[in-house]
């Protein structure tokens, strides 16, 4: 018979026909079900500055018709001590705040977005529908605190810290997918986020259509976010004397209009890519209302002119307007049976002068069924934003004529969020699959800023002669996560 | 009786059966965790049933029967069906016709009921234009068969079927188990006290008057799928001249001096299926085709 002779490739195409068949749609019945991932994320800075603890939950109910619900639950409490903003000096400096310390949340600054999943996708899938906000946070976004009213002393050359720093915040966020017909998904989805002086709500949309037997994506997505901020004391009146503490009013608001477009691309069984760009246009109350700016003169602390006996600080102000672009570009690459190797890039660039590059590698190392390693690490830099600047000098700056202090720019922070800098992070993920349906993590994460700023030249002997301009921040966190599906 | 799904369970393991696929469907974990085990089988009824629905020919609800009556019209098909036509396109390749599943028609004029009705060749020359895959137009996802033709995936449904179970206890259930629908199976070993699975097949038998006796060798499998072709009970006989139910879809005559039965092993029941099926098309040189392809298998002539 002619089949015979066929003999050497016909059981090799009949187990490749077959794996085909029995392979290629394990994923399109998705099974019904649960899945709950919860984790506890310690995370401590450096140098007695903040402490967090995140609880998180997040319940995925997946349905018959491969639709799922979301929800997801963070609570963050941190304390400790954080940046008021003021240039270390070679004097003793003393600050009373009416509201507390710039809670700048500084974990956001560091930790990644890691935070809270402990589930890991192991098989990169093609329908990667959900808008992707800033997965990261190095550069500033939130301006949100809260604290107790309080005089605090620095001592001579330490980097001025608000030591009261105490906040909590919960934020709660619901999704729903739902694959539509002609390859059609459609996402919709919701968070609320609270704490003391910060309330955050977003609203987004996505849709995405599958092609070429769902091995492109394309998707649009739109995000809507409304924040209010009000701080403690009120809104300070930007530019002004710290000691004065004129206000502008009780609360502000912002609001925040993300639009993304993305293509994902399976390019072989082994590869699979995603790019994005988006685009985030942010209008309203940026400025940190517990960040402030000293006031030097040939480096030199002066005396505020409306206070006597404190030096000068002023609030900062920072534009109503903000225009980001990022571009980002996503790899994940199957290695050997179980192994995936994730590499990405992300271009980010703003109207505030701030342009950052992100490289981050994550490499899944499946030793054993019931054990993995997850190394990581990410390289991140930025250049300042146009008003970065560690402190203001008389006469270029701000000016004081008969006792009034006028500002000469418009804009000014020493946020170390706005400035020029680049930070490495080293992680490393433990997973233990305790069956086919519970899973077990452990990740250690460590972070390093350095500083890249240009150095602002200050007379020799003078208060900020020899004195750190910036501070970098160093941290480490540790979470534990457990999942289970049902 | 009438039962929906059967739970047993023994001094070291849980069986679960139920009706599907005008078979029993059994699947055996190795484990004393009823409750697992009934869990577990209730899914595997679940997705057995769902694949019954969606790929039978006995309905009049699903896919294959848009297909079967689409008229010549073009019929966009999902994915999963999609997978199937295309793993049989692959197979009609590789068979040079012989594996073909718009063959299914030649059954309205062949009934093996053991009589010896065997069918007018002018009958058969009336089927014969309405089979055969190179007349379809395939073009995933997108299926036009002529008026009149029809497809039938019940020649792989049953195997696919037990892969699939099989990969659904796979995900959720770390010990031994073998998957058994009416004697298509597929095993995961070995089991804790460190045996294979030991399966019972018909191999030898002495024709006697037509009455068979048969003697079961017992095989053991650890790993793999396990698939048996051919039936001794469904023929025909006219003028001494046996007829096997097995159809030739290039003449539209059965298969001449093809075995009566053959069990292969293979390492998914698909495959095993496959390779039984097309061993019984090759009649006479089903051995022959199974040793060069170096196949495990029984064989009953």
């Amino acid at each position: 018979m002619q089949l015979i002779n066929k003999k050497l490739s016909f059981s090799a195409s009949l187990a490749l026909a077959t794996s085909t068949l029995l392979g290629a749609n394990t994923q399109v019945n998705a099974e019904e079900g649960w899945q709950a991932d919860s984790a506890v994320l310690i995370y401590n800075e450096n140098n007695g500055r903040v402490s967090a603890i995140e609880p998180a939950v997040n319940l995925r109910r997946t349905y018959e018709d491969e639709s799922s619900i979301n929800l997801r639950v963070v609570y963050d409490a941190l304390t400790g001590a954080s940046p008021n903003g003021a240039a270390s000096a070679s004097v003793a400096q003393t600050f009373t705040s009416a509201s507390g310390s710039a809670a700048q949340t500084a974990n956001a600054q560091a930790m990644t977005s890691s935070s809270g999943s402990t589930s890991r996708q192991v098989t990169p899938s093609p329908n990667v529908n959900t808008i992707v906000t800033h997965s990261y946070d190095d550069d500033d976004d939130d301006d949100e605190g809260e604290g107790h009213s309080t005089t605090y002393t620095i001592a001579p050359s330490d980097i001025p810290l608000d030591p009261s720093f105490e906040d909590s915040r919960t934020t709660v966020s619901l999704g729903w997918t739902k694959p539509l017909e002609d390859n059609y998904t459609v996402n919709l989805g919701g968070s609320y986020s609270t704490e003391g002086d910060f309330t955050s709500f977003s609203v987004n949309g996505a849709v995405a259509k599958d092609f070429n037997q769902k091995s492109t994506t394309l998707s649009a997505g739109l995000n809507l976010e409304f924040d209010t901020v009000t701080p403690n004391g009120g809104l300070p009146d930007p530019l002004t004397s710290y000691a004065t503490r004129n206000t502008i009013g009780e609360s502000d608001s912002k609001n925040v209009v993300d639009t993304i477009v993305g293509l994902t691309q399976v390019i072989n069984r082994r590869w699979i890519t995603q790019f994005n760009i988006s685009l985030s246009q942010s209008s309203g109350h940026h400025s940190d209302p517990y960040k402030i700016l000293t006031v030097a003169d040939q480096g030199n602390l002066i005396t505020d002119p409306e206070n006597a006996g404190n030096y000068l600080y002023l609030f900062e102000s920072r534009p109503d307007n903000r225009q980001k672009l990022s571009l980002y570009w996503q790899n994940k690459f199957a290695i050997m049976s179980n192994n995936v190797l994730d590499l990405s890039y992300r271009y980010m660039t703003d109207d505030w002068g701030i342009n950052s590059h992100t490289v981050d590698a994550t490499f899944h190392w499946q030793l054993s069924d019931s054990f993995y390693l997850e190394p990581h690490a990410r390289y991140y830099e930025q250049t300042a934003a146009d008003f970065y600047t560690p402190f203001l000098s008389l006469g270029d700056d701000v000016v004081i004529n008969s006792g009034a202090i006028t500002a000469l720019v418009d804009y000014a922070s020493s946020d170390p969020r706005l400035g020029a800098f680049s930070a490495n992070t080293y992680g490393l993920k433990m997973g233990f699959p305790l069956s086919d349906t519970r899973e077990l993590s452990l990740s250690v994460e460590t972070y390093q800023q350095q500083d890249k700023n240009i150095r602002k030249e200050v007379a020799a002997g003078s208060h900020l002669d020899g004195q750190s301009q910036f501070a970098e921040l160093s941290a480490n966190w540790v979470q534990l996560g457990y999942s289970v599906r049902w | 009786m009438d039962y929906c799904l059967q739970l047993t369970q023994t001094s070291d393991l849980c069986r679960v059966r139920f009706p599907a696929m005008a078979s029993t469907c059994e699947v055996i974990f190795d484990t004393t965790d009823s409750t697992l085990a009934l869990a577990l089988g209730q899914l595997v009824q679940a997705e057995t049933q769902r694949i019954e629905r969606h790929l039978s020919r006995y309905r009049d609800d699903n896919i294959i029967f848009q297909i079967n009556n689409a008229n010549g019209v073009a019929v966009v098909v999902d994915d999963e069906t999609a997978d199937m036509l295309d793993f049989a396109a692959t197979l009609w390749q590789l068979s040079n016709g012989l594996f073909d599943i718009t063959s299914g028609k030649l059954r309205a004029i062949w009934r093996f009921d053991g009589s010896d009705n065997v069918p007018e060749q002018a009958a058969i020359d009336t089927i014969l234009p309405l089979i055969g895959w190179q007349k379809v137009q395939w073009q995933r996802p997108t299926l036009t068969l002529p008026a009149g033709m029809e497809i039938d995936l019940g020649g792989i449904g049953k195997e696919y079927a037990v892969d699939k179970a099989y990969d659904l206890v796979k995900s959720q259930f770390k010990d031994a188990f073998l998957v058994n629908f009416g004697g298509d199976l597929r095993v995961q070993g070995p089991r804790k006290n460190g045996h294979p699975w030991q399966v019972g097949i018909e191999t030898v038998t002495d024709e006697n008057n037509n009455n068979m006796q048969q003697q079961e060798t017992i095989i053991d499998i650890s790993n793999g799928g396990l698939a048996t072709s051919g039936d001794s009970r469904r023929y025909l006989l006219k003028n001494n001249q046996r007829y096997s139910h097995i159809l030739n879809p290039l003449t539209g005559w059965p298969v001449v001096s093809a075995p009566r039965s053959i069990t292969t092993i293979a390492p998914t029941c698909v495959e095993a299926g496959l390779c039984s099926s097309l061993a019984m098309l090759m009649g006479i040189d089903a051995e022959a085709f199974l040793e060069e392809q170096n196949v495990t298998y029984w064989g009953i002539r």
